[in-house]
C-alpha cells in the first residue's frame, strides 16, 4: 500500500517503542497486583523480574547474534524444522494474544471506571481497538515514528506528575524495605517475569530494524529504562498512598493524577494526564496488533501478514470481553503471567539447544 | 474508496459522546458535603451547591440569586443521596469540584462512620484530596450558619481557609486520603475541628483554644481550631489548637514551618514573650525498640524570632538575659511537647505523630513489624524531648523604651 511497510526502523525509534509499550505497565493493573504480594517492597519486583528475563534474553541473543538479520520466526523455522518452528511461533502467538486481550480489557476497565462510567464496555473497547488498528495498519515504521515523536512528551508528563506530587511523597513509607521477606519478593519477582515477556517477542522484529546492533541496544535500553521507570513510579505510589492503603486502590496511577493540580486555578490536572495516557494506550495496542499479525503470519508462513491485523484486533476484542468483571480480569492476568513465565523463560533455552543441535549436524556434513 | 471511507467516518462526529456526555449548563457543582447521623442506619447528607453565575461576568442574568443553595436528604449513603437530590435540584449533581466534607461529631464518633466514608470513596468523582472537617454541631447547621462576609463564593472560602490552616498550624491538614490511610488497626488520624456555634469563650494566654472557645466578637461565626482525634476510623477526642501545633512539630515531616506563639516571660511572670518559631530542618526521632518499654528520643530543631516582650527587659542587648530567655523558651517548649505526648499515650492510647513510619524502618519485613505491635508498645514508651533552639533576632528595635517600667511597681 505504501512504502512505510518495507521501511526499516532506526535505533532510537525502536527504543522509544519499548519505552512506551513496556513503560505503560506503570499505569495499569500490573502495579496493584504486584503490591498485593510485594507489600512495601512491591517496587522491587519489576527490577527483579527484568533481571530474570534478561537471563533468558542473553541466551536468545547468543543465537540471534550468529544469525544476524534473521528474526525469531525465521530462526525457529531453520533450527526447528517446519513443525517445530510452527509450533513455537504459534505458542508465542497464543501467549501474546491472550496477554493482549487481558491487558486491553484492563485498560478498557480503567477507562470505564475512572472516566466514562455510563458508556457500555463494548463500545469503549471497539473504539480503543479501532484506533489501535488504524495506527497498526500504517505499518511498523509508522508506530515507531509516532513513538519517537511522542516519547519526550510522555516522559515529560510523567516527570511533571512526580514534580507536582513531590510534596505528598514520604519515602519513609517504603519501610520495612523487604515487605513480606526477601525470599517471597524474589519468588514473586520470578513468577511475574513474564510481564517483560515482550523482550522475547521483540526478537521477532529483528529484520524490521536497520542493524542488529541497533536492535540489541534499542531493546536493552528500552527494557532496562522501562523497568526502572515502573519501579520508581511504584515507589512513588507507595510513598503517597502508603501500605496497606495501596492494595485497596484499584488504579494507583489514575488516582495519583486525580490528586494533581497546578496551583489554585488548574485544580483538575488529571484530564491532561488521562489524555496523554489514552494516546499512549492506542500506540501500545497498535504495537501489539502489529506483533500478533506478524507472529501469526510467520507461523503460517504467510507473506501478507498485514491483512491479518483486522482479524487480530477483532479477536482481541472478543477474547477481552469474556471476563465478567474487573476482578476476574485480575485473576486471569495472574494466571496468564505465571504460565507465560514458563514459556518465555524456557523458550530461549529450547531454541539454544535446537540451534546447538543444528550446528552440530551441519558441522559434520 | 476514499469517498466511501469519508462517508463512513464523517457521521461518527455526529454521534460522538452519546453515553457520557455532560452539558455544562446542566451541572450542579457541589462544593461542600455535610454528613449527619440519620435515623436507623441512614445518613443525612447536606449538599451546598455553588451558583456559578455569582462572581462571574454572567451575574446580570442571575440577579437576586444566592451564591449557593443548600439541600439536605436522608439516605443510606452519600451516593444515593446524590441521585435523590435530583428530585429537587434541576441540574445533575456533580462532585467533581467537591473540596470539603463536613462531618458531625456525633457521626464521627459513631461506629458506622468508617463504613460510610469507605463506601463513598468508590465513586470516581469523589477525590481523595477532599478536606475532612469535624463540626461540633450538626453539619447541616454548620453549612447554614457559615456565611463568610469577605468571600461570596463558598468554594473560595474553603480554598483560602485551607491555605491559612497550613500557615498557622492550629488545625491539621486533613484529607480523605490521610483518613483512609490511617484507618488501619491502631492508627491515629487528626481531622480539622470546627464549629459555627461559639459558646464558651475563654481567654487563654497561650492560644490554647478549641473551636468555639476563641474570644472573637464579630464576623463569621465559624471557627476552625484544634483537631478531632480518630482511632481506627472513629473519633475519640480532641486536641486544642496549641496542642495541635506541637503535634505537627513532632512529626518528622510537618506541613507547617513557622508560627507565632507566646510564652510566659522568665523575668516577669505577668508578662508574655511572643516569638515566631521556625522549624529548622526535620524533627529527628531515635527509637530503641529492644526493650519492652521502648525509648523514644525526639529532637526538634527550632529557630526563634523574638517579636515582642511586654516585660520590656533588655534581652536584645544583655547577653546573660538572652541565655536565660533561650533556656527558658527551650524548657517551656519541651514541657508543652511532652504534655501532648503524654496525652496521646494516656488518653488516646495511640501515636499521633506518625512515628510508626520511623518504627517501620527498624524492621526488615512487614509481618515482623505487624507482630511487634507498635501501638501497644508506644503507650508504654519512655519519651524524651529535646529542643535545639536558637534565637535568631529580636525584631527591629534594639533596646526597650524604658527600663523603669519594671521598677515602677
Amino acid at each position: 500500500m505504501n512504502t512505510s511497510m518495507q521501511e526499516k526502523v532506526g535505533g532510537r525509534e525502536f527504543t522509544s517503542i519499548f519505552l512506551i509499550a513496556v513503560g505503560m505497565k506503570l499505569s495499569d493493573i500490573t502495579t496493584t497486583i504486584l503490591f498485593e504480594s510485594g507489600q512495601t517492597a512491591g517496587w522491587m519486583i519489576p527490577l527483579l523480574s527484568l533481571a530474570f528475563m534478561l537471563v533468558a534474553y542473553v541466551v536468545l541473543m547468543s543465537v540471534l547474534k550468529r544469525r544476524a538479520g534473521q528474526g525469531l520466526p525465521e530462526i525457529v523455522f531453520t533450527v526447528g524444522g517446519k513443525f517445530g518452528g510452527g509450533l513455537i511461533c504459534l505458542l508465542l502467538f497464543a501467549a501474546a494474544l491472550l496477554m493482549t486481550a487481558v491487558t486491553s480489557r484492563g485498560y478498557v476497565d480503567i477507562i470505564n471506571v475512572m472516566v466514562y462510567q455510563q458508556s457500555p464496555l463494548y463500545a469503549l473497547y471497539l473504539m480503543l481497538m479501532a484506533a489501535a488498528f488504524y495506527v497498526a495498519s500504517r505499518g511498523f515504521a509508522a508506530i515507531a515514528r509516532i513513538s519517537w515523536v511522542l516519547i519526550f512528551l510522555i516522559e515529560g508528563a510523567i516527570f511533571l506528575l512526580i514534580a507536582i506530587m513531590w510534596q505528598d511523597i514520604d519515602w519513609m513509607r517504603l519501610y520495612p524495605w523487604a515487605g513480606p521477606g526477601v525470599l517471597a519478593i524474589v519468588r514473586t519477582g520470578f513468577m511475574h517475569s513474564a510481564m517483560f515477556g515482550e523482550i522475547i517477542l521483540a526478537t521477532a522484529l529483528v529484520p524490521q530494524v536497520t542493524t542488529f546492533k541497533a536492535f540489541r541496544i534499542g531493546s536493552a535500553v528500552g527494557f532496562i529504562v522501562s523497568s526502572l521507570k515502573i519501579s520508581f513510579l511504584m515507589a512513588v505510589y507507595l510513598s503517597v498512598f502508603d501500605y496497606p492503603e495501596i492494595i485497596h486502590i484499584a488504579y494507583p496511577f489514575q488516582q495519583l493524577t486525580k490528586n494533581t493540580s497546578f496551583g489554585r486555578v488548574f485544580t483538575h490536572a488529571e484530564s491532561l494526564f488521562i489524555g496523554f495516557w489514552l494516546v499512549i494506550s492506542v500506540i501500545y495496542f497498535a504495537f501489539y496488533i502489529y506483533l500478533l499479525a506478524y507472529l501469526f503470519g510467520h507461523a503460517l508462513r504467510m507473506n501478507r501478514f498485514q491483512n491479518l491485523q483486522l482479524p487480530m484486533a477483532g479477536l482481541v476484542v472478543f477474547i477481552g470481553l469474556i471476563p465478567g468483571n474487573t476482578e476476574q480480569v485480575r485473576s486471569y492476568w495472574e494466571l496468564l503471567i505465571s504460565y507465560s513465565t514458563v514459556l518465555y523463560g524456557a523458550l530461549p533455552f529450547v531454541i539454544w539447544l535446537l540451534d546447538w543441535n543444528w550446528r552440530r549436524r551441519h558441522a559434520k556434513t | 474508496m476514499r469517498k466511501l471511507k469519508l462517508a463512513l467516518i464523517l457521521p461518527l462526529f455526529l454521534v460522538a459522546g452519546c453515553w457520557d456526555h455532560l452539558e455544562l449548563e446542566e451541572q450542579a457543582f457541589v462544593v461542600v458535603v455535610g454528613l449527619d447521623k440519620g435515623p436507623g442506619n441512614t445518613v443525612e447528607v447536606t449538599f451546598q451547591i455553588a451558583n456559578p453565575q455569582i462572581g462571574s461576568s454572567d451575574i446580570g442574568t442571575a440577579e437576586g440569586e444566592p451564591p449557593s443553595d443548600t439541600v439536605r436528604f436522608t439516605s443510606p449513603d452519600i451516593l444515593s443521596a446524590k441521585e435523590l437530590a435530583n428530585s429537587v435540584v434541576t441540574r445533575t449533581i456533580n462532585f467533581a469540584h467537591l473540596k470539603t466534607m463536613i462531618v458531625h461529631e456525633a457521626l464521627a464518633r459513631d461506629e458506622a462512620f468508617p463504613h460510610i466514608a469507605g463506601a463513598a470513596i468508590r465513586d470516581p468523582e469523589l477525590r481523595r484530596e477532599v478536606a475532612l472537617i469535624v463540626s461540633r454541631e450538626k453539619a447541616y447547621d454548620f453549612i447554614q450558619k457559615n456565611r463568610p462576609r469577605l468571600e461570596t463564593r463558598p468554594h473560595k472560602y474553603f480554598e483560602l481557609m485551607q491555605q491559612r490552616w497550613q500557615e498557622t498550624g492550629f488545625v491539621p491538614f486533613s484529607t480523605f486520603n490521610q483518613y483512609l490511610q490511617q484507618q488501619v488497626v491502631d492508627s491515629m488520624f487528626l481531622a480539622i475541628y470546627a464549629t459555627a456555634d461559639p459558646k464558651n469563650y475563654r481567654v487563654s494566654r497561650k492560644d490554647d483554644y478549641l473551636a468555639g472557645e476563641v474570644p472573637k466578637h464579630s464576623g463569621d461565626p465559624v471557627q476552625m481550631m484544634g483537631a478531632a482525634v480518630f482511632r481506627n476510623g472513629r473519633m475519640i477526642g480532641t486536641l486544642t489548637g496549641q496542642q495541635m501545633r506541637w503535634a505537627q512539630m513532632l512529626r518528622h515531616k510537618s506541613n507547617i514551618d513557622a508560627f507565632i506563639t507566646s510564652f510566659p516571660d522568665p523575668l516577669d511572670e505577668r508578662a508574655m514573650v511572643t516569638v515566631r518559631l521556625f522549624k529548622n530542618g526535620g524533627t529527628k526521632v531515635r527509637l530503641n525498640l529492644a526493650k519492652e518499654r521502648p525509648d523514644i528520643h525526639v529532637t526538634i530543631p527550632l529557630r526563634a524570632q523574638i517579636l515582642s516582650f511586654t516585660s520590656l527587659q533588655p534581652y536584645a542587648t544583655d547577653t546573660e538575659k538572652q541565655i536565660l530567655l533561650e533556656r527558658h523558651l527551650k524548657e517551656e517548649i519541651e514541657q508543652e511537647a511532652l504534655d501532648v505526648i503524654r496525652l496521646s499515650q494516656r488518653k488516646f492510647q495511640g501515636d499521633l505523630f506518625e512515628w510508626e513510619l520511623i518504627a517501620r524502618k527498624q524492621f526488615m519485613t512487614m509481618p515482623a513489624y505487624q507482630a511487634y505491635g507498635w501501638a501497644r508498645h508506644y503507650r508504654k514508651a519512655n519519651v524524651k524531648v529535646k529542643v535545639d533552639l536558637r534565637i535568631e533576632n529580636f525584631g527591629k528595635q534594639r533596646t526597650p523604651y524604658s527600663e523603669t517600667v519594671k521598677g515602677g511597681d
